[in-house]
């Protein structure tokens, strides 16, 4: 579970992605009037059997990004790699492999699993769809995942409404790894589970990445979660990263004063831990018109004027903990002149 | 009624009766054509002035069905509040009449509920809705009307009031809403506020803001909060005292630091400690085993002991008692705190 060393190869490469979403007026000649940037230049890495986390708001981009990586969105601009292979560039049967290979889990296993079809159905349909595999191993193939998430394989005729929440969520990892992923997209996989469930599903999550070698994806706001899981964290707002590193740098020692107030807000789980309360005021601005210079300078309790104008990097800070703000010199970009800050390197 | 002296300039600044609400012995039933479901089987609890009383629990386990009885609005005729009293003050609020009980909803009991797109009404504006409960129950209108409504919103920081009082819903954000919802439940200066999980539907630092609103408000016109969430972490932010739920009954109750400290029912012990915590690192989370149990068919005896890693015999066959266990770390001020647990693991103590 430890990061991979950095001469790897990542399994996921996302390089400067954009995604804007057109806004159109007008009735019979409807053309854009303007975009929401619903994902504004965003790269990260995934290694090979690590977790990278991803927080922020709704409305940040998150779940966009992970659609952008499951192919159900086409990119506005920039690349994402996987195994060496952009995706702009696959079709055909180079694509249906790739979907093979890049499971997903949704928030709500209500909604996310159909209700006309059986268990051995709805798991064993990543591997009809994207293999050729005969129908009794693919009935085989869904005994061992139902197996290996928790199910007893012989409820694999039943319906979804026949299981609790909790194995639904089951159930529905279980379709997410019955194509042989190599990555998988964990969607909020714990937020609409009752409190006394939710473990037994997240140390689930954690022991089939240590069996399985899985590289996961997972979008969640409840940081308790998040620090369990992740190697590495991302923070997001309004589109873009400003903050980025290992876990335990991100969560014991956060920079962008967006992250501090967002530990801050997530609330302790004992009252006798004391924390820092920066409640920070202020909404999330419009993607629509997103602020000038930095997008948080509005509620920023740290706010400059150098934030209104000039966008901040994301760049390291200290030993490959990476944040985009200007209290940091090194976010400053080249060439920009900032009172009492030099242009960084 | 009890009534209480008005120290502030107006009397409309003046909460309405800083009583204190019992529970007593709370019985309300579902008769469906599956069965008889006990939502709430047995449920007391007092809440004293001013104080902000967390219920806690997962789905299910009957704490909105415990709030929704103290306000009446049960939904009929397939629940029944079947037994018990619900004291406020010097009255017993299930013995009054439909059109008495009118004159205690949103006066003196009031409520918040999750979700503000759903409780407020798209087609009128944030002055009409505002404004209802000043109209109906202090008898206002015209421009001492609105008058009030503006008063309500800069109570709950809305900027610039008299321009948004013309607003509709869909005009706000989230947040926004949520503060006109609580803008409503205080236009009686109510001595109970009702919160049945109030942020689930908002973002992390909206929640932190509008938690942070509650919390002053109740400060500058002092009513007393029942907070139900399932969020730990919030009760431990705004809560005094903590009752933990399970298939329809309190199975602890202590205050919020003594709870998270020594937690005593194994429920509410395996709850906490199942949390991830964003504070420290660990290899696995414990779990608890099974899943919540059907009200349909609750097994005899504690409704916990088939998940649970100490149940004995007797578990399996009578329900527990309420045990007082006694306070670990005894406070300084305040009345003397109580720690209960329905457990037959306190069972030798006394009762």
């Amino acid at each position: 579970m430890t990061a991979t060393a950095g001469s790897q190869q990542p399994l996921l490469d996302v390089q400067h992605v954009r995604k804007y979403f057109p806004v159109n007026q007008g009735v019979l000649f409807r053309r854009p009037v303007g975009y929401i940037k619903a994902v504004d230049d965003v790269a990260f890495t995934i290694a090979p059997g690590e977790t990278f986390g991803l927080v922020g708001e709704s409305g940040c981009g998150k779940s966009t990004l992970a659609k952008l990586i499951l192919l159900l969105e086409p990119l506005t601009e920039g690349e994402i790699v996987f195994e060496g292979q952009p995706l702009t560039r696959l079709s055909g049967e180079s694509l249906r492999k790739y979907r093979g290979t890049v499971g997903a889990v949704f928030q709500d296993p209500f909604s996310s699993l159909s209700p006309r079809m059986r268990v051995r159905d709805i798991v064993g349909d990543p591997l009809t769809v994207t293999t050729d595999t005969p129908r009794r191993q693919i009935e085989e193939r869904v005994a061992e995942v139902l197996d290996q998430v928790g199910l007893n394989p012989a409820t694999a005729s039943n319906y979804p409404h026949e299981f609790s929440g909790g194995q639904r969520q089951r159930i529905a990892i279980a379709r997410a790894l019955s194509a042989f992923p190599r990555l998988v997209i964990l969607d909020e996989p714990v937020s609409a589970l009752d409190a006394s469930i939710r473990a037994q599903i997240i140390n689930l999550l954690k022991a089939l990445q240590q069996d399985l070698g899985l590289s996961y994806l997972l979008i969640a706001h409840d940081l308790g979660t998040v620090r369990f899981l992740s190697d590495h964290v991302g923070v997001m707002y309004l589109g873009q990263l400003v903050e980025r590193s290992t876990s335990r740098r991100v969560f014991t020692n956060p920079l962008h004063p967006y992250t501090r107030a967002l530990l801050s807000a997530a609330l302790p789980v004992r009252p006798d831990v004391a924390r820092e309360e920066v409640v920070i005021s202020g909404e999330v601005p419009s993607p629509l018109d997103p602020p000038s210079g930095c997008r948080f300078f509005p509620r920023c309790p740290a706010a400059m004027p150098v934030c209104e104008t000039v966008q901040p990097l994301l760049a390291p800070a200290e030993d490959g903990h990476e944040v985009a703000c200007h209290l940091y010199p090194t976010s400053v970009p080249r060439g920009a002149t900032v009172p009492g800050i030099q242009g960084g390197t | 009624m009890t009534t209480f002296p008005s120290d502030a300039g107006t009397s409309l600044d003046a909460p309405s009766s800083p009583s204190r609400l019992e529970v007593k012995d709370l019985q309300t039933w579902f008769y469906t054509g599956r069965g008889v479901v006990k939502a709430v089987d047995g449920v007391s609890f007092t809440l004293e002035p001013g104080e902000t009383l967390g219920l806690v629990g997962e789905s299910g386990s009957g704490k909105s069905i415990t709030c929704l009885s103290i306000l009446r609005l049960v939904p009929e005729p397939a629940g029944r509040i079947i037994g018990g009293e619900i004291w406020l003050g010097d009255t017993d609020l299930l013995q009054l009449s439909r059109h008495e009980m009118e004159q205690i909803r949103g006066r003196h009991v009031s409520m918040v509920l999750q979700d503000p797109m759903t409780s407020l009404n798209p087609v009128f504006n944030v002055e009409k809705q505002v404004g209802e409960g000043s109209m109906y129950h202090l008898g206002l209108h015209g421009s001492g009307l609105k008058d009030r409504v503006q008063q309500l919103l800069r109570w709950v920081r809305i900027p610039a009031p008299e321009v948004r009082a013309n607003d509709y819903p869909h005009q706000m954000s989230g947040g926004m809403r949520q503060r006109i919802v609580g803008a409503i439940a205080l236009s009686s200066q109510p001595s109970v506020l009702i919160a049945d999980e109030p942020t689930t539907s908002l973002d992390v630092t909206i929640q932190a803001q509008y938690l942070q609103l509650l919390k002053d408000l109740q400060e500058e016109h002092r009513f007393s909060m029942i907070f139900v969430t399932h969020d730990f972490g919030i009760v431990a932010r705004v809560c005094d005292r903590v009752a933990v739920m399970y298939a329809g009954r309190i199975v602890e109750m202590a205050p919020t630091r003594e709870l998270f400290g020594s937690p005593r029912h194994p429920y509410a012990r395996a709850l906490i400690h199942s949390l991830p915590d964003p504070d420290t690192e660990v290899e696995w989370l414990t779990t608890i085993p099974g899943q919540p149990p059907s009200l349909y068919d609750l097994p005899p005896g504690c409704p916990f002991a088939p998940r649970c890693s100490e149940a004995m015999d007797i578990c399996t066959q009578e329900y527990p008692p309420t045990f007082e266990t006694g306070i670990a770390e005894p406070g300084a001020a305040g009345p003397p705190a109580s720690h209960t647990a329905a457990c037959w693991l306190y069972g030798d103590g006394s009762r």
